[in-house]
């Protein structure tokens, strides 16, 4: 019984510094790779950002555009600066008036695809991610063929301090169909 | 008990053997397979962070497609204005200045949001400036207002009589060109 004793003294434990040395090896490069981690997520949080806002601005642009461009338009009514209005005569909007305005919270565009029936404009953007909050158009030549410059600012909404984004988009538009 | 602590020393030997015979890794061992591993795990954080961080770059595309768009648009424009004025050719102001060689004709337009300018020089590209015009902004050409990252260039050349050839050229940064190109023809 002694010598096994004896025997099992012979395994070495670690002293305290090899155990703080371990220790601190690990702690360093556990808190590097934790950084990394948060780096990360940080990273990926406002690429999300980006992505929301440059999707949004884009098709903003694409559905105001879509219907300039083939609205075989008579007349562009504009009210005020961010409120554009026009007869759209177009195979599928048959005549109807659409609208493309900044919404009374001044934070959504909204497209209204029949101002005549009692169906309420609907916004645009993804409400829940995204904010308009400029808008602007300008019509020049608007007496022979018009052009329509639309000018947006879209941002993050509600983002956290490290994942604010915000995107100025400009277009100009020259309707297809020639006036006549 | 002397048999019995012989007896049990007999048994645990071949164990004890077992056990010294498993040496472990040398220092240079474990430096090779940390290196590797440290080499391994950076390159594929650093591409997944590079491919993040390019997220950001694809809105400053975004932007550029459409001013490269306005600048195709606002051509053909001039071009159905000259129908709608009467004009002849029909592509006034557009390419009937410059006679390049070759007997073909190049000219360009430059445009800022109010109105194009033909006394461009061809080739030559436009920064774009982010302008506040008492709280009314656009992209133009302002003197004053702060320069942006994107630069556009429009071209025009005629190709035959009936047909000219737009080329709108916007940069926006390193490694970041977006072209567009139409073809105006006389025909209504």
């Amino acid at each position: 019984m002694i010598k096994n004793r004896k025997f099992i003294k012979e395994k070495n434990g670690y002293t305290l510094i090899e155990l703080m040395l371990a220790i601190s090896i690990f702690s360093i490069a556990v808190s590097i790779c934790v950084n990394m981690f948060i780096n990360a997520i940080k990273l990926q949080r406002s690429a999300i950002a980006v992505q929301n806002v440059s999707d949004n601005g884009r098709y903003i642009m694409e559905i105001i555009a879509r219907e300039i461009r083939t609205g075989k338009v008579n007349s562009f009514i504009l009210n005020g600066t961010d409120d554009l209005s026009f007869q759209s005569n177009s195979p599928n909007r048959a005549g109807n008036t659409l609208k493309f305005y900044l919404s009374l919270s001044g934070d959504q565009l909204m497209f209204d695809d029949n101002t005549a029936d009692a169906l309420e404009a609907l916004s645009v953007t993804a409400t829940n991610n995204v904010v308009v909050t400029f808008l602007r158009f300008e019509i020049q030549n608007s007496t022979k063929q018009p052009r329509i410059t639309i000018f947006l600012n879209v941002q993050s909404k509600n983002p956290p301090v490290d994942s604010q984004d915000e995107i100025y988009l400009q277009t100009t538009i020259s309707p297809r169909e020639l006036r006549q | 008990m002397k048999k019995i602590i012989l007896k049990f020393n007999k048994t645990l030997k071949p164990k004890t053997y077992n056990l010294k015979s498993n040496r472990g890794f040398t220092i240079v061992e474990s430096l090779v397979a940390i290196t590797i591993l440290t080499v391994g795990v950076s390159a594929s954080i650093g591409a997944i962070m590079s491919s993040i961080q390019l997220v950001s770059k694809t809105e400053n595309r975004t932007i550029a497609v459409g001013l490269a768009q306005e600048g195709v648009e606002i051509v053909r424009n001039m071009r159905d204005l000259n129908w709608i004025d009467g004009n002849t050719p029909w592509d006034l102001g557009l390419t009937d200045d410059i006679l390049i060689s070759g007997g073909f004709k190049t000219g360009c337009v430059e445009f800022d949001s109010v109105s194009f300018d033909v006394n461009c020089v061809v080739g030559t590209s436009y920064t774009m400036k982010l302008i506040d015009n008492a709280g009314n902004l656009y992209y133009g050409h302002d003197q004053l207002s702060p320069a942006t990252i994107f630069s556009r260039t429009i071209t025009l050349t005629r190709i035959s009589a009936d047909e000219i050839v737009v080329r709108s050229l916007v940069a926006c940064g390193v490694n970041c060109n977006i072209s567009v190109e139409e073809h105006l023809f006389n025909w209504q």
